[in-house]
């Protein structure tokens, strides 16, 4: 009778161990989330993630820095004097970027590389290079190479700043020749930001291009033929690439801020509008309203958020130019900021009234003052003034840096968590993080 | 009810042969001491079916239901396991069986979260386990299948409406005993279900060869509120001598009703010729008077028997309650169903089914606009929320002409009590079916296999309305919502006896399967159109919501039992867990135990008159906690990108439909938590088995718990779950029980239960400082912090020096500081029950004390009543000092210009860094609405306060008719009589009953910011057997 027993209970022990396993996973995964999806869900989402990095946290700083606004209340008023910006303030844009876009972007880039859909790879390359342009000029040093490894690498190492510029070149020139190649799919309605016209993505690769190399401006990669010569690539190939937002949902990140969640915490006034002022600039009430406190033309609901466009190409060339010959640099300089008038709607007339009351020289600060108020709204007024130190600003006396910030501190996230790789100690006074010190700047600002 | 039970503790005895237990040993069920100590709320007489049991204390052999069912005799048991009869669950007159264990079981801490009709309760058992929000409940098992007593809430829990936890829907009346199993060894067998302690509910049966029974059980209940937060009803709506009746004011800093007069309209008036002309004041408004007299109902009626070969139970049951808000109600229908018959002589089926409708209608409440005590409490004495009416439904109270709401702060505000209740209706109807089938197949007489499945299903069909001009929702909004719960459970069990001369042994061996579905869809609309229509076709926009959890395991267990010489009993039980939401499924995770019972009276061969018997416990034990749903694989979410500062972008946008991966690493190698238990308990019996006690000690170390623990951004992710965190829980529990008097007519004995556990969070996770617990505020929320108490209150305070006085300002109030501290421990320091019953003939008496020492409450109610000026502080403050008079902020440091250094000198050469503050402030607007001194405006260290209690929980006399009495009719037995619930509470604590708890039964504990109150009861009952 034992041993009779002890058999049925192994059979059955036996027999209710075989199919657990499978009993078991059957319910492993989550019914309410998807454990992969396609390229086309992944793509719009990173372009969402970009609109918010480039348009977000990062500008409302750096325009206050610029003194292209002003901060009028709480964080911003401190925002002013370079106060309570803090090491926290970064995790935001920085995990948009890595956690969100750029691991989309190598997701989207893996599937497409494996599906034959080298439009995909294209774009995905070219947006990755857009990340990382936004990211490096602000931060320097950050990781790429070893970045986006999940539980393979939870600390990644940083790579240059020189071979992020490199990687910048490599990806958008492999995007651009990815583009030109037979794709299985295309982007279509997914493509938020050029609606599957690769011929618009592969403007916007020369269009970047321009735009980084002249950032070597302080280096000795500097050419100013090349840069040039990719102006030239992008504008004839109609350079033009923006983001777009929602009247009642998902609104232009300005709007959001002035408007919706921060009213009142940023004005409209500052050293580019006393520059606006006193040049009569037609565009001032495009820029900001009566009250002071919303923009018009930058921060409406619907307003889209420029990525690259003509008349920072043709500003770039022009700049360019400058090194050869005056009077081609003089030309471009107008069409510029005839191009950018135009764009926002300027009466015709204005337009003219206003370049011919322009100073006649033609040097390196007036076309980087005229820069600096086109490129309202975005960071690369900061990065041009600190390849060129124009427009001349100076930081305000209670300021809490010795000097004007030169790039950003690092996100709290990375200290926390893989500070061994981050290339700048925590301990580093803040005229250190913000690069007010040379020990700290950026490579391309040395 | 007592033939089940002998039914089982004799199978078991079969089925165990432990034959050196000789013939010495009688069995006395544990509930049939209850039945003879107490003799109270008895309805069967004694048929004869069990043996007539003479007071034989000196051999109890206490049989109690263990793991997996299975009931054993007590002293067998190396681990603690106390018993709950239902007669005691019953008397408690709680709706909730949670509740009716309050105070009853050391080492048990029960909480009612407010006194709402159908109010949630939350039980735990030695401390919190793990660091998940929700999962410190224990698991609640009915007749040995696993049941759901889940709290499911619409909306954040600090507001939105009461619901219950859904052990709410088993009938009280059909319980026979709940056995808790506190310690690891007591729930090994639960494995991975078990960290934290195990409910065991035995439900009543019929029995082979009973006589046909009729109980029929009628109770009813009223209530009142039992403590409310005491309010001034001096002082008008205003401030600054400005009366403001009728104005969007929402300040009570007003004149003095004393200063104020009637019109010729009868409105208040400032005017100062009509106060002259009219003098004598106004009377206030007692707004308080809105609250009712609660009214329960319950009717119950079982039917039972047995033929030789079949037994059945029957129970049909109807509770109506009727709560002190009015419309409130909480209603329950149950119907119980139990069979047991003989197929062969070896093999025996039962089958159990109960269904029960429930639901009520709910009422908002909480930090809410729409909350009813928010809008209550906070209202001035000059305002009349009933407008003078007397039937809380007549809208003449709340509605204005034009279909806008009448409330003190002409409209704005908050919800005035009688529009809250009327036109935010929140109302939940669950229907549920619990059942089981059960085969006892016996192929040899030492060998039992049994197979049973269980089902527990239920929907929870819910409507929230939020009328439009409701202070929470002006445009209104509807939220449908369906729940659908399901668990089954398929478990195979065989049961091995051998005997091998001195040494028996016992063999357990069984697999379970479990599947737990739980399935919700939503729709949430908003922006009404049509007034008083509340279908979602009048909602402007609508949004909709699915969710489906899903979750497997799969268990192997085994037991061994072996007992030496009747003095000696060793069980070793191992289990083998594989779940779904285990990192690896294939993975199996071993859960392993050993208890050991000496019985040293026996071991030692001890004849003494004063120690009878005594018994040392050891054991030591591990069980788990799974780990949450869809953490060990990574997914996609819905895309949306969000800042700090700005919405962001959510998905569809621009038209389109975005995913992105997760930015939370799901970790495949993720293992379930668990809890190592180590217990060591002595149990005594002495003077002639009059006094016995019992004392356990135990540490429980839980590891491997689960935190989302940070990552670096540029890995792609920031947070993954990892197995990281540990915590214990050392405690002490003590039952002492003594039959003082025990003579034929008059029988007097008392009990008490003593509980103390601490928890210390010992480790979080690398990179992790803090777990903030749900549900929190700013100034007073509950984390889990290294060194800590779980859910240890956190609150800003004043600035303060280092001796801990706080600082005063120059003008005299206290300085203000953001830093957020520890600022309280919501877990008591002890817990005591303490009980007594008596019988005199046909009397019987009995009483349950519960006290609790410590434990704090953050009273942010009156913070907030300091601000509006209503509360009867702001009247005349505990020292005395009257509104309109000066007083000296208590315990500070005047520094200088507010900035304590030590050591700082004026130009006198005066130390001015440490001296008394002298500055007067005024008890007034000035320091309360203006200055710091109100939970608002100041720091929330000084609202919390100490939550210790004692209470008369229950207290009862209840008359047994004879049965001569009763000859002559058909009935059999009879008794009447009443009790009190909740009659006495003594208290520190200055606002509602500090039992209440804002965020229901949740770890979040210590909370009160504008609860429901408790109440307390009247109960009339009768029984009587047919």
């Amino acid at each position: 009778m034992k041993i009779k027993s002890l058999a049925i209970l192994a059979v059955a022990a036996v027999g209710f161990t075989a199919c657990s396993d499978a009993w078991l996973e059957d319910y492993k995964l989550d019914q309410n989330r998807p454990s992969d999806v396609s390229m086309e869900v992944l793509l719009p989402s990173a372009q969402a993630a970009y609109g918010m990095t480039q348009g977000d946290v990062l500008p409302r700083l750096t325009s206050i820095f610029m003194q292209q606004m002003t901060g009028t209340d709480r964080q911003s008023l401190a925002h002013n004097r370079y106060a309570q910006i803090g090491e926290g303030d970064f995790n935001t844009p920085w995990n948009n970027s890595y956690a969100g876009g750029l691991y989309d972007l190598k997701l989207i880039e893996d599937k497409a590389e494996a599906a034959g859909a080298s439009a995909y790879v294209g774009v995905a390359k070219i947006m990755t290079a857009m990340y990382l342009g936004v990211l490096t000029d602000h931060f320097g040093d950050i990781p790429y190479t070893d970045a986006l490894q999940g539980a393979d690498n939870l600390k990644a190492t940083f790579d240059s700043q020189a071979d992020i510029y490199t990687a910048i070149f490599t990806l958008l020139s492999e995007g651009k020749d990815a583009l030109a190649q037979p794709s299985s799919v295309t982007p279509g309605g997914d493509d938020l930001i050029h609606g599957g016209d690769l011929a618009a993505w592969a403007a916007t690769a020369d269009g970047l291009r321009a735009r980084h190399l002249n950032h070597l401006s302080k280096t000795s990669q500097y050419n100013a033929a090349n840069v040039i010569a990719a102006c030239d690539d992008a504008l004839n190939a109609g350079v033009y690439c923006t983001i777009g937002f929602e009247a009642a949902l998902n609104q232009n990140p300005w709007y959001q801020f002035t408007v919706i969640d921060r009213a009142g915490y940023i004005s409209q006034f500052g050293t580019m509008y006393d520059m606006m002022e006193a040049s009569s600039d037609p565009r001032i009430n495009l820029y900001r309203s009566a009250d002071s406190l919303t923009m018009p033309a930058y921060g409406d609901a619907t307003s889209a958020l420029p990525i690259v466009t003509p008349f920072e190409i043709m500003f770039v060339k022009a700049e360019a130019q400058l090194a050869g010959s005056a009077s081609d640099a003089r030309a471009t300089l107008e069409a510029a900021i005839e191009s950018h008038m135009t764009w926002l709607g300027v009466d015709a007339g204005d337009i003219a009234t206003y370049v011919a009351a322009l100073p006649a020289t033609t040097d390196l600060e007036l076309i980087m003052n005229e820069k600096y108020v086109a490129m309202f709204s975005s960071s690369e007024s900061w990065t041009d003034w600190r390849r060129t130190g124009f427009p001349t600003l100076s930081a305000p006396a209670d300021a809490n840096l010795s000097g004007m910030p030169r790039r950003m501190p690092y996100p709290e996230g990375e200290y926390l968590y893989n500070a061994d790789n981050v290339p700048m100690p925590l301990t580093s006074s803040p005229d250190d993080k913000f690069g007010v010190t040379t020990t700290y700047r950026l490579w391309w600002d040395m | 009810m007592c033939a089940e039970s002998a039914i089982l503790a004799r199978l078991n005895i079969r089925l165990t042969k432990i034959g050196t237990m000789k013939n010495k040993f009688l069995l006395v069920w544990s509930f049939f001491i209850a039945c003879s100590v107490t003799a109270f709320a008895q309805n069967e007489p004694n048929k004869g079916e069990v043996p007539e049991v003479p007071d034989v204390f000196e051999q109890l052999e206490e049989v109690v239901v263990t793991a997996g069912g299975i009931a054993r005799e007590k002293k067998a048991l190396g681990f603690g396991v106390e018993e709950v009869k239902g007669a005691s669950i019953k008397e408690s007159g709680e709706t909730n069986i949670v509740s009716g264990i309050s105070a009853k079981v050391s080492g048990v801490q029960v909480t009612n979260s407010s006194g709402a009709a159908g109010a949630a309760s939350y039980i735990k058992i030695r401390g919190n386990a793990t660091f998940s929000s929700n999962d410190n409940q224990p698991l609640m098992v009915v007749d040995g299948v696993p049941i759901d007593n889940s709290q499911i809430a619409t909306s954040d829990l600090r507001a939105g409406v009461a619901n219950s936890n859904r052990a709410i829907d088993i009938n009280p009346d059909d319980i026979e005993s709940i056995s808790v199993l506190k310690g690891g060894a007591a729930a090994a067998l639960y494995g991975t279900r078990g960290a934290n302690g195990v409910i065991l509910i035995t439900t009543k049966k019929g029995a082979y060869n009973q006589d046909f029974k009729v109980n029929v059980s009628s109770s009813m209940e009223i209530s009142q509120v039992n403590k409310m937060p005491e309010v001034q009803n001096k002082y008008s709506q205003g401030y600054f001598g400005s009366y403001a009746g009728g104005t969007g004011n929402p300040f009570s800093w007003g004149p003095a009703l004393s200063d104020l007069a009637y019109d010729s309209n009868g409105m208040i008036t400032q005017d100062s010729a009509t106060v002259a002309n009219n003098p004598g004041g106004v009377s206030p408004y007692d707004n308080t008077a809105f609250l009712q007299r609660g009214r329960r109902m319950n009717n119950s009626i079982t039917l039972s028997g047995g033929g030789q070969k079949s037994a059945y139970y029957l129970s049909i049951s109807n509770l109506q309650d009727q709560g002190i808000v009015p419309l409130n109600v909480f209603d329950r229908t149950t119907i119980r169903l139990t069979g047991t018959g003989q197929i062969a002589s070896n093999l025996k089926a039962t089958a159990s089914l109960a269904y029960s409708n429930s639901g009520g209608y709910r009422v908002q409440q909480g930090s809410n606009t729409s909350g009813l005590m928010l809008g209550l409490l906070r209202t001035p004495p000059t305002f009349d929320n009933s407008n003078g009416v007397e039937d809380p439904t007549d809208p003449a109270a709340y509605l204005n002409a034009d279909g806008s709401q009448r409330n003190y702060r002409a409209g704005g505000g908050y919800d005035n009590p009688y529009w809250t209740i009327n036109m935010n209706p929140f109302t939940d109807e669950v229907n549920r079916v619990f059942g089981y089938t059960k085969f006892d197949w016996s192929p040899a007489d030492d060998l039992l296999i049994s197979y049973r499945y269980g089902i527990d299903q239920y929907s929870d069909v819910r409507k929230q309305i939020i009328s439009i001009n409701s202070r929470t929702f002006p445009g209104g909004s509807i939220s449908d919502e369906v729940y659908s719960i399901k668990e089954q459970n398929h478990d195979v069990t065989a049961t091995y006896s051998m005997d091998l001369g001195p040494i028996g042994a016992n063999f357990l061996g069984g697999f379970n399967a479990n599947q737990r579905d739980r399935k919700y869809v939503g729709t949430y609309g908003t922006g009404l159109v049509l007034p008083d229509f509340y279908n979602m076709s009048n909602a402007q926009n609508q949004q909709a919501y699915e969710s489906i959890v899903g979750r497997r395991l799969w268990g192997m267990y085994a037991e061994g039992q072996f007992d030496y010489e009747d003095w000696a009993f060793l069980t070793l039980t191992a289990r083998r867990d594989q779940a779904s939401t285990f990192g690896n499924v294939g993975t199996p995770i071993v859960y392993p135990s050993a208890s050991l019972a000496l019985i040293l009276t026996e071991a030692l061969d001890i004849q003494s008159d004063v120690l009878n018997y005594a018994k040392l416990r050891l054991s030591s034990a591990q069980v788990g906690s799974e780990p949450p749903f869809a953490s060990n694989a990574t997914y996609f979410n819905q895309a949306g990108v969000g800042s700090g500062w700005i919405n962001g972008i959510s998905f569809p946008y621009q038209g389109v439909t975005g995913f992105t991966q997760s930015n939370v690493l799901g970790n495949p190698d993720l293992r379930p938590e668990y809890t190592v238990t180590n217990e060591v308990g002595f149990e005594a019996r002495m003077f002639g088995n009059k006094v016995s006690a019992d004392v356990t000690l135990y540490q429980q170390t839980s590891e491997d718990l689960i935190v989302a623990v940070p990552v670096a951004g540029s890995s792609g992710f920031t947070s993954s779950f990892v197995n990281a965190g540990s915590m214990t829980n050392t405690g002490v529990e003590v039952q002492l029980n003594a039959k003082l008097i025990d003579t034929e007519d008059f029988k007097l004995d008392a009990g008490m239960t003593f509980t103390r556990n601490r928890n210390i969070v010992k480790k979080l996770a690398d990179g992790v400082d803090v777990i903030s617990l749900p549900w929190g505020f700013f100034g007073a929320n509950q984390r889990l912090v290294e060194g800590e108490a779980y859910g240890t209150l956190y609150g800003d305070d004043w600035a303060r020096d280092e001796a801990g006085n706080a600082l005063v300002d120059a003008s005299g109030y206290p300085i203000y500081s953001s830093t957020e501290v520890v600022v309280g421990d919501p877990n008591p320091d002890y817990l005591m029950g303490i009980t007594s019953g008596a019988t005199y003939k046909n009397w019987s008496f009995n009483m349950l004390w519960d006290i609790r020492q410590g434990g704090d409450i953050w009273n942010g109610t009156r913070g907030a009543l300091y601000y509006f000026g209503t509360h009867i502080d702001t009247d005349v403050m505990p020292d005395g000092t009257k509104r309109g008079e000066t007083f000296v902020w208590e315990d500070v440091v005047m520094g200088n210009s507010g900035v304590y250094a030590p050591g700082t000198v004026d130009a006198d050469g005066n130390d001015i860094s440490g001296n008394p503050n002298t500055s007067e402030i005024l008890n007034d607007i000035d320091s309360y609405a203006l200055g710091p001194l109100s939970g608002f405006t100041g720091a929330s260290r000084p609202f919390i306060e100490d939550g210790s209690w004692v209470r008369l929980r229950n207290i009862g006399v209840n008359y047994k008719f004879d049965p001569d009495a009763l000859s002559g009719t058909k009935l059999k037995g009879l008794s009447v009589g009443v009790s009190g619930r909740n009659i006495f509470l003594s208290t520190p604590y200055r606002g509602v009953d500090p039992e209440t708890n804002l965020s229901g039964a949740t770890n979040s504990q210590g909370a009160d910011y504008f609860n429901m109150p408790n109440t307390m009861g009247i109960i009339f009952n009768l029984k009587a057997n047919l």
